[in-house]
């Protein structure tokens, strides 16, 4: 059985406000990032979160911890999920 | 068939074919065109409600509010974005603010140049078991901060005090205020409607706990937005909201949130508003608040040393333009300042407020209570030439009540 391999990290926000202002941290940080609509499943939160590549999902999430962005949590998406991607 | 409406035109005196706009204290006008442009962009191309669902219109609604949030907490010193509160003026603000923390049987302090969008709040909390003590200030308007330390009492929770009076402009002794506070462990509300973007201001180093702004004088915002500064000293757990409901976030709670901003945001937000707060507030910013600043410091100046000189102009507060923002009240003697607003405008085209200004208990300490006084206030599109067509009406309207020609 092979390992699996993820694409993306999603990182769950408390609000709209907090996923515009990870955005914008991520963005000046250089990361490349998007907000999308949340999976139900996985939050009852604003409705968007905040998606990186899997690649820099360490170095994003010390930019929204710095930036004090509150993350309800995290979902990480493999890279045989089907979903669109930034 | 019904009758058409009168044509809304107004008519000017043919001396004064445009209006000399001197009302900015009630809320600054011209706005810069970057304003109504970024309403009607916003209107047209995002008309979506932020932070209310998935698309990507509603998120870039989002951005657009963030981006107001992020425009007033970078030329307000906020550290924090999330820490500034949107809702739809300074007074909301400020009842969010007394009626939020202040309990029966606790105590506040207060000045007496407040204007009524602190001390109605006020009066209601006291009619309802909190202890009240407004701190008399000078015949000029000026406050003396020892007076404020003296009014404490061991129930004070908070001292409230307006930044510049909406009357005569006076920069009250906010930071002196805020190092009693601090010593007492008390927490300070700062009513800053005529002084936020009139002044150069760092809310983290001012010593205020909670500061409320308006977006629409001097930060040259649209009417209906405005705002509180929540410092970090701030309990938030005993802070309740004036409005609960929702706030797109916690969906599947019945409960408010409980974190900033949302827990004090309920209900769609006036994006088309912010939007033209951000336009507002960036436009001031490549202007230069102390550039403007400057400009209106001149003409507060060239205005108050013009009135000084007519015969039978009393000239209100301290009648020095480096202790004020650009706001001048005066009195003509024999004339109800009603008269001289109305001839002002009429005959000379200058919009002026004239009254008590909402500030009732300003007027009682500059002893203008109850006629009232007639207001002139500066913004940035304001000139010399303004200032001086200004000078002549006044001076012709003295001469005419020293003469005995006025209607009154």
């Amino acid at each position: 059985m092979s390992a699996t391999t993820y694409r993306h990290r999603l990182y769950l926000v408390l609000s709209a406000s907090h996923a515009i202002k990870g955005e914008s941290a991520l963005l000046r940080a250089g990361i490349p990032c998007a907000l999308i609509p949340a999976p139900r499943a996985a939050s009852s939160q604003c409705g968007v979160c905040l998606q990186v590549g899997f690649e820099t999902r360490e170095e994003a999430g010390d930019v929204l911890q710095k930036a004090g962005v509150q993350v309800a949590g995290t979902v990480d998406i493999p890279a045989d999920s089907g979903r669109a991607g930034i | 068939m019904k009758p058409e409406m009168p044509s809304p035109m107004i008519h000017f005196h043919k001396r004064a074919p445009r209006v000399i706009y001197l009302d900015n204290a009630a809320t600054s006008r011209p706005k810069p065109p970057e304003v109504p442009a970024a309403m009607a962009r916003f209107l047209e191309e995002v008309g979506a409600n932020p932070g209310r669902s998935g698309h990507r219109l509603s998120i870039e609604a989002a951005r657009v509010v963030y981006r107001a949030r992020e425009a007033v907490a970078e030329l307000l010193g906020v550290a924090d974005p999330l820490r500034v509160i949107f809702c739809a003026n300074a007074t909301y603000a400020l009842n969010l603010a007394l009626r939020g923390l202040v309990r029966p049987g606790r105590h506040v302090v207060t000045t007496g140049m407040e204007h009524n969008s602190v001390m109605r709040p006020l009066r209601a909390l006291e009619a309802a078991g909190t202890g009240l003590t407004v701190v008399d200030c000078s015949a000029q308007g000026v406050l003396d901060p020892a007076a404020v330390e003296r009014a404490l009492r061991p129930e004070t929770i908070m001292i409230v005090m307006t930044h510049a009076s909406n009357v005569v402009g006076t920069l009250m002794p906010v930071k002196e205020v805020a190092e009693i506070a601090r010593a007492h462990g008390l927490l300070l509300l700062v009513d800053a409607a005529q002084s936020a973007g009139a002044l150069p201001m760092d809310f983290e180093s001012s010593g205020a706990d909670l500061l409320a702004f308006t977006g629409h004088k001097a930060l040259y915002g649209p009417t209906g937005t405005g705002g509180l500064l929540i410092g970090r000293r701030v309990d938030l757990a005993g802070f309740e909201p004036l409005t609960r409901g929702g706030t797109g976030s916690d969906s599947d709670a019945e409960l408010q949130p409980e974190f900033l901003p949302d827990k004090f945001e309920s209900g769609t937000m006036n994006a088309v508003g912010l939007a033209g707060l951000e336009a507002g507030v960036r436009w001031l910013r490549e202007q230069g608040v102390e550039e403007i600043r400057s400009r209106e410091h001149r003409l507060t100046a060239r205005l108050l040393e013009g009135l000084s000189e007519i015969r039978g102009v009393g000239v209100k507060g301290t009648g020095d333009a480096s202790k004020q923002l650009p706001v001048v009240s005066f009195t003509i003697a024999g004339l109800d300042p009603g008269e001289i607003g109305l001839r002002l405008d009429n005959e000379f085209g200058i919009a002026a407020r004239v009254g008590l200004h909402c500030s009732p208990a300003t007027h009682q300490t500059l002893g203008t209570f109850p006629t009232g006084a007639v207001r002139l206030s500066l913004g940035a599109f304001n000139s010399a030439s303004e200032v001086d067509h200004t000078l002549r009406a006044v001076q012709e309207l003295a001469r005419d009540a020293d003469n005995g020609a006025c209607r009154t």
